[in-house]
């Protein structure tokens, strides 16, 4: 068995770490400051445990004879100090001259006054009177109640008229202290025997004692230890009465203990403290608890949502593909061309004439195009904010307030998200138009490099001129290569030769666009398996986002479990390690 | 009026009962216990005013020795005293048998058992039952005009008694509150005793087992320091006594004194003027809490008005949200409808339909066979309703509607506590399913294709077709309304349009335009889209309606405060009447 302070200390830690670490949901600031300060009293308290003084509380209501209690405890020597309660609302302490008083006491809040007396045989023990519980000062319960926690042992005294007063079990309900540290003085019960036949009178302190008790246990003391007693005549002094309890009594506050004996008493005492402290936290528990059933519900709500989620996405990923997209995927790809010649100039013109005219519609530039068009946005978009406003009002159906910094928000916030997605989108995009834009296509330039050249050559050989090149075929040498040359730039600046030229021109142009149709039409083709494999793709995104936001589901209940698991292990009893 | 009968309403027909509030200012739990309360003290009140009998009731805590007091007052062992407490559990009266107070008594959840006292054979003493009320009947001529009240304690942990108690305070004509020196000081019967002042109720304190060294000041100080100014001439100091004190105590001075005041101020003789006057203060407490009552009532309603206010400018942000949205949403596919629309109605009058088709079939044979475009069917109108129907994006009238009911919940349901209002706006089925949103927009869709046939029927009517240029304006007709239509809610022609537009602009000539209302065919566009956003805005009304109903309904009606002022004066009459009668 580990050693029960420890197991203390290190559960008041653990509240204390949950209770700073903030982000509580069901406790106003307030709330949280108080139960921090009172966590740290217990921990100071756990700190003066071996302190060797045992503080004993009379408590009760007005008139039970808490002071004649108090003085027939102390005798003599006390009494010799006795008070006349001048102030009501101070507490008295009786203290041996040798002992400190605690400075916890006197720093309670609570105004008290100190007496102190010389009896060894009670050096341990320091007594406290405290208010009246129950007057109609209020002043006077409020003291009780603050110095309360500050008692080891608790000595409750009520009356023959007093111990049915609902105020007395009142207080011992708020009491947080260990059961087995509390006595009970029931006082006064001389009065019983007042111009009554003995035994008239015994059977009416075995009436009123077993009342007394089964109201006890009504209120959850479990074998009460109950004194009965008559305070008056014990501190007149002279033979006690054969019913008095009060020399046991005495006995059982005055006995002497060991270190290790007021320890425990405190020990005891903090333990329950503690344990009040984590169920205080219950509360939490249950608030995370709704929560957790929150968020599973806005999960099967998001799962039933999911088809039509799909079919909204596809009609907008649709607008989008047939509204611009296709139409820049084309452009895209066109850029890098790869007609030569007559071709790409035409291309050029083509792209030109493009330009200007989407210039003089006003259209947007490169990069907005990435970006679905307005509308198709809109429509998207608004699928992400139905979404948060279904899981918020789920929350909010059960009571449960949104904050910034519950873990809830989290979740989704339908603006940051369509950042995100928008930007998920563009980057599958940009990559996908990366790849086109690689299509190699040599074959198609290699064919329009021959076409071309051959037209050329042709084109050569008519200017040159049959007799010209049968002289360079009969006789391959210097001066027949030079004949060609000349017989060429000859008929070039002939009639023959501009007929030949505008032929060469008339045919260059009619092949440059030949193959800028066909690049066209190649273009449109690649452009719109591009645009389908694309749409694909922006689907895929678009059905992963629920997806998405039930990961962040799962992981927002997992903390909400773990939280929950951190305050009830703060409920485990630790002793049994 | 007959004596003992009041004009007051019986329980059943009070103002307050079943009322509602929605809770915006004070818990509704408190406007219910004022309520209950209220009701209480009227019932007894009516009943106190029906018995010419006084209640003389003693209370106090528990132990200080009521039953006691009663005893000798009544001058029988009748009520058990004894060492176990709380000993008292249920009222016990002493009362005249013709009194017969049993009947008709003002608590409906309390039993009432009667018991005849033998005057002759000695009484076994009752402690009462719990919820009970014992009525012992007798026949003493001499305090026959008397009922006493032994009542349970105030103070003991069984919170039952206090209500009893607190039950039969209401009852009384005078206070015999027993006090102890151990509880005097005692703050829960403390605050009995106040209540019992500030009625002013006529009571008598009876300290009882005083020490001898205890003097009458100590708890007048006590009582003072508290703000309770009382006469010294209403505290009696009773001494502790051994033995029986029912014998020792009737023969102490100081309680014969007490006897005799209290009996003189009930004597037969003094009685009614007695009753009457206790009956005034019990008008004005009762007055206090209809005012109070009525203030709570008040406010409920003025926040709640203020509420309603709050979620209506909440409706119409959220409408003039979607309409910002949607200003110009008539989809393509709604468009087309309306044209198609257009195209019907005025096919009938158009006797330029045929030679314009096939001209249009002419123009664009060509481009058919070379299949640049393709020829389009006609489609029927139920036809083209069904395809919109499908193909109607309600998306942004569903997510506007979210929207507004996260707002309502967010922003106006009270935040703290049980109140009514917080509860029924989480009620599930009160936000409109998405199914009820599609259903409400096809009925305002549908709605706004009637008004259309009967517009466009009425504009046919209208046509002077016996005029030359009707034939002309009639045939044009579809051109201008699409043209301004196009020009009302945007939007671009198709190529078709642009042909038909084009095969029937010779016919477009001023003296067609002046003719033929041009203007009403605007107007019919611009109501059209007027409706269009009426329609989306009839469905935000719904959901509002929704919520404006269950705070309607939570909300206190000006009659339930026109009542409680009414009963506030007749209670007053009746003060005053009550005075002056006899």
């Amino acid at each position: 068995m580990t050693d029960p302070v420890q197991g203390l200390r290190s559960d008041l830690t653990r509240l204390r770490t949950i209770l700073s670490r903030g982000g509580l949901l069901s406790f106003s600031e307030e709330e949280t400051s108080q139960l921090l300060d009172d966590s740290q009293k217990a921990l100071q308290k756990l700190d003066a445990l071996s302190n060797g003084s045992l503080t004993v509380g009379i408590i009760g209501g007005t008139g039970v004879g808490k002071s004649t209690l108090m003085n027939a405890l102390a005798g003599a020597e006390v009494s010799s100090t006795s008070h006349s309660r001048p102030h009501t609302d101070h507490i008295f302490l009786y203290h041996h001259s040798a002992v400190e008083i605690p400075a916890t006491l006197t720093a309670a809040g609570v105004p008290t006054q100190a007496f102190a007396h010389e009896l060894d045989s009670v050096r341990q023990v320091i007594l406290c009177d405290l208010p009246d519980i129950d007057s109609l000062i209020g002043e006077h319960h409020a003291h009780a109640l603050r110095f309360m926690e500050h008692l080891d042992v608790m000595v409750w005294v009520t009356s023959l008229e007093k111990y049915a007063d609902a105020k007395f079990y009142e207080f011992l309900r708020m009491a947080s202290k260990a059961k087995h540290n509390f006595y009970f003085v029931f006082n006064k019960l001389d009065r019983l025997f007042d111009g009554r036949s003995p035994d008239e009178a015994y059977e009416n302190l075995a009436r009123a004692t077993a009342r007394f008790q089964k109201h006890l246990e009504d209120a959850g003391i479990l074998q009460p230890v109950v004194y009965v007693v008559s305070a008056l005549q014990a501190a007149q002094g002279g033979p006690a009465p054969a019913w008095s309890q009060f020399a046991a009594f005495r006995r059982q506050i005055f006995q002497q203990r060991d270190i290790k004996e007021i320890t425990a008493i405190k020990a005891a005492n903090l333990d329950v403290e503690a344990r009040r402290l984590a169920a205080s936290l219950e509360k939490e528990s249950l608030c995370l608890e709704t929560m957790r059933h929150g968020l599973r519900e806005a999960r099967a709500d998001m799962e039933n949502e999911r088809k039509r989620w799909t079919e909204a996405g596809a009609a907008g990923i649709d607008a989008w593909v047939e509204g611009n997209l296709r139409e820049h995927i084309r452009a895209g790809i066109a850029d890098a061309t790869p007609l030569v010649g007559a071709g790409r100039g035409l291309a050029l013109i083509s792209r030109e004439w493009g330009k200007w005219s989407r210039e003089k519609r006003g259209s947007t530039g490169e990069a907005a195009s990435l970006l679905p068009p307005e509308k198709a946005a809109a429509a998207l978009k608004r699928n992400l904010e139905r979404l948060e406003d279904r899981i918020v009002m789920h929350f909010m159906r059960m009571g449960l307030q949104t904050s910034n910094t519950d873990p809830m928000h989290l979740i989704l916030d339908a603006g940051e998200e369509w950042e995100e997605l928008t930007g998920r989108w563009r980057s599958r995009l940009e990559t996908r138009l990366a790849a086109e834009a690689r299509h190699s296509s040599f074959v198609f330039i290699g064919i329009q490099y021959v076409l071309y050249a051959a037209l050329f050559f042709a084109f050569v050989i008519a200017l040159a001129g049959e007799p010209a090149w049968s002289g360079f075929m009969e006789n391959p040498g210097r001066s027949t290569a030079l004949y060609v040359a000349l017989a060429a730039l000859y008929t070039l600046f002939s009639p023959t030769g501009l007929a030949a030229l505008c032929t060469y021109g008339a045919l260059n142009v009619l092949l440059g666009f030949h193959f800028f149709r066909r690049f066209g039409k190649s273009l449109d083709r690649r452009a719109l398996t591009a645009a389908e494999a694309i749409r694909t793709e922006l689907k895929g995104v678009w059905r992963e986002e629920p997806d998405r936001v039930a990961a962040r589901m799962e992981e927002c209940d997992k903390r909400l479990a773990d939280r929950i698991a951190d305050l009830s292990s703060l409920n485990q009893p630790t002793k049994d390690e | 009026m007959a004596p003992g009968e009041s004009n007051l309403p019986e329980r059943g027909s009070f103002p307050w009962e079943g009322i509602k509030a929605p809770g915006l200012t004070t818990p509704y739990s408190e406007l219910m216990n004022a309520a209950a309360q209220l009701s209480k003290e009227i019932t007894a009140y009516s009943y106190r005013k029906r018995k010419a009998i006084a209640w003389i009731v003693i209370m106090g805590g528990t132990g200080t020795g009521k039953s006691t007091i009663f005893n000798i007052l009544c001058g029988r062992r009748l009520s058990g005293s004894g060492v176990e407490r709380p000993k008292t559990c249920g009222p016990i009266v002493y009362a005249h048998r013709n009194a017969r107070v049993g009947g008709g008594l003002p608590f409906p959840e309390v039993r009432t058992r009667c018991i005849a006292e033998d005057d002759e054979s000695p009484f076994s003493p009752h402690s009462g039952t719990p919820g009970e009320l014992l009525v012992i009947e007798h026949g003493r001529e001499e305090i026959a005009h008397l009922a006493f009240v032994d009542t349970p304690d105030l103070d003991s942990l069984e919170p039952l008694n206090r209500e009893m108690a607190e039950d039969v305070l209401l009852l009384s004509d005078a206070v015999v509150f027993v006090m102890s020196q151990e509880k005097y000081a005692d703050e829960a019967p403390f605050r009995f005793l106040r209540g019992i002042h500030e009625e002013e109720k006529p009571y008598h304190i009876l300290l009882n087992k005083a020490d001898l060294d205890f003097t009458r000041n100590e708890a007048l100080e006590a009582f003072r320091a508290q703000g309770l100014h009382m006469g010294e001439d209403l505290l009696w100091l009773l001494p502790y006594t051994s033995g029986d004190p029912q014998r020792l105590l009737s023969e102490y001075p100081q309680f014969r004194e007490f006897r005799r005041r209290l009996f003189q101020t009930v004597s037969k003789d003094n009685l009614p003027r007695f009753l009457r006057e206790g009956r005034r203060a019990a008008t004005r407490t009762i007055d206090r809490r209809i005012a109070y009552l009525a203030d709570v009532v008040r406010n409920e309603r003025t926040a709640s008005l203020e509420w309603l206010e709050q979620l209506e400018s909440l409706a119409a942000d959220t409408g003039r949200k979607l309409l910002a949205e949607q200003r110009g949403h008539f989809t393509v596919q709604s468009r087309e409808c309306l044209q198609q629309e257009i195209r019907l109605l005025f096919a009938r009058y158009d006797v330029l339909a045929r030679p314009r088709r096939a001209i249009a079939e002419i123009v664009t044979a060509p481009l058919r066979m070379m299949g640049i475009i393709h020829g389009k069917p006609a489609i029927q109108r139920q036809v083209a309703l069904t395809k919109l129907r499908r193909r109607i994006d309600l998306a942004p009238l569903r997510g506007a509607i979210m929207g507004f009911n996260r707002l309502v919940i967010e922003r106006l349901s009270p935040a703290t506590g049980a109140s009514p209002l917080k509860e029924a706006l989480r009620r599930p089925g009160l936000a409109l399913t998405d199914e009820e949103i599609e259903q409400r927009a096809w009925d305002e869709q549908e709605r706004l294709v009637s008004w259309l046939d009967d517009q466009f029927d009425q504009l046919a009517k209208g046509i002077p077709r016996s005029k030359e240029f009707g034939i002309y304006s009639t045939s044009v007709l579809w051109g201008i309304l699409i043209l301004s239509l196009e020009a009302a809610i945007g939007g671009g022609l198709s190529l078709i349009e642009v042909v038909l537009d084009s095969a029937i602009a010779p016919f477009v000539t001023k003296g067609a335009m002046e003719l033929f209302a041009r203007a009403e065919i605007q107007r019919v566009a611009r109501e059209l889209a007027l409706r269009y956003e009426k329609g989306l805005l009839a469905i935000i009304d719904l959901q509002r309606n929704r919520y404006a109903e269950v705070a309607t309904s939570l909300t206190p009606s000006p009659e339930t405060i026109g009542a409680l002022e009414a009963m506030r004066e007749s209670l007053r009459a009746e003060g005053e009447t009550g005075g002056m009668r006899k």
